[in-house]
């Protein structure tokens, strides 16, 4: 009987690892350009040596849904469950990477058990090289330029340039059609400041990207804070 | 032994254990408001304390917790795909370009959002620093600035 009592409260107390092993734990997806959303399950097994209960699964993003496959959160030791992941890709763009943490009963909030991760791969089909013109108040108002270059199967045409005030002049140039183009961007004058907005339409049938948007200011340079 | 013994000897066993749990995981307290460590932000990360100078508050919680309790003076810029990016981008640029330092701050610290606009609003390359306020909301709910 006193080997039992001890066996029995060792049992009790002592801390048994329970342990959440994942299959795959880094999936790298790539996005299809007209998708709104994309789905990838986690296949895991519980290889500790008693059962488990998933308390939370939390992907710190409103972009990304976590749930178990069947509602299931308890896991006998040796049995192996899914847990799916749905990624809301909006107007996110390029390689976007999402840690999904996951705590068992008895995890501290600082210390989840498990972790995932969701690589992202959205194509960028049209981009901007700068973003950005910038010119000096009271500095030169040469010409500077904005590189559109698309990377897509069919060629992608730039179909208008306008701006958002009349601060600036704008022309197009055509490098290489449907590949590559130039915008030409003048200043009136730069006595005083001024931003404007330009906006770059396309023929792409991808449209959440059919619209690009560069910038150009006059402005005195921004002295970063210590 | 007899039944009764034996019942009461497990019984012992089981409160001990109890006991121990109890002494080890400590009983359950109220959470404390948010504490920003400065040994452990990364790079681009903000504590509340720090913030200083002309400053854009640039929300990523949803519209409708932004136009709740967003900070005074900031704006709404999130991932929520009914949204329009684009219109966000020329909405803030003004702002932005005005702005001696751009802090976007989220629903908590575990939200990512922040990081993604930050990141977006990095790329416009207006020139102030951007950086994500470490806690995000759960530092504000705490501090004088919040509504």
């Amino acid at each position: 009987m006193k080997a039992l009592s001890v066996f029995l409260f060792l049992l009790a107390i002592l801390p048994i690892r329970a342990e959440l092993k994942f299959e795959t734990p880094v999936i790298d997806a790539e996005a299809a350009l007209d998708a709104t959303s994309l789905v990838r399950e986690y296949k895991f097994t519980n290889v500790g040596t008693k059962a488990i209960k998933i308390t939370q699964a939390d992907a710190g993003c409103s972009c990304l849904a976590v749930e178990l496959a069947a509602g299931k959160f308890t896991y006998a030791p040796g049995e192996s469950g899914t847990l799916r992941a749905t990624f809301e890709i909006g107007s996110f763009q390029g390689t976007v990477e999402k840690t999904v943490l996951i705590w068992l009963e008895g995890d501290r909030e600082e210390s989840p058990s498990a972790k995932v991760m969701l690589r992202v791969h959205i194509p960028v089909i049209i981009s901007l090289e700068p973003k950005s013109l910038k010119w000096e108040l009271g500095g030169s108002a040469e010409m500077q330029s904005i590189d559109v270059k698309m990377d897509y199967e069919k060629p992608i045409r730039v179909t208008s340039v306008s701006t958002s005030n009349e601060t600036f002049s704008t022309k197009l140039v055509t490098v290489e059609e449907g590949k590559h183009y130039k915008v030409e961007v003048t200043p009136h004058g730069t006595a005083t400041g001024g931003m404007t907005i330009i906006r770059i339409e396309t023929d792409t049938d991808v449209e959440k990207q059919r619209i690009q948007q560069g910038f150009a200011m006059i402005t005195v340079p921004v002295k970063p804070q210590p | 032994m007899n039944a009764l013994a034996q019942f009461a000897a497990v019984g012992m066993v089981s409160l001990a254990a109890a006991g121990g749990s109890w002494l080890l995981r400590k009983p359950p307290v109220e959470k404390p408001a948010f504490t920003c460590d400065p040994a452990k932000l990364r790079d681009d990360e903000i504590c509340l304390a720090d913030v200083k100078g002309q400053v854009l508050w640039v929300d990523a919680r949803s519209r409708s917790e932004w136009q709740a309790t967003g900070l005074k003076g900031s704006i709404l810029w999130n991932m929520d795909p009914k949204e329009d990016a684009n219109v966000f981008e020329a909405e803030a640029a003004p702002h932005i370009a005005a702005a001696g330092l751009v802090v976007v701050y989220c629903g908590s610290e575990k939200c990512g959002t922040s990081r993604e606009i930050a990141g977006r609003i990095r790329r416009m390359e207006f020139g102030p620093p951007v950086k994500v306020l470490r806690g995000g909301w759960d530092a504000i709910k705490g501090s004088s600035l919040a509504p």
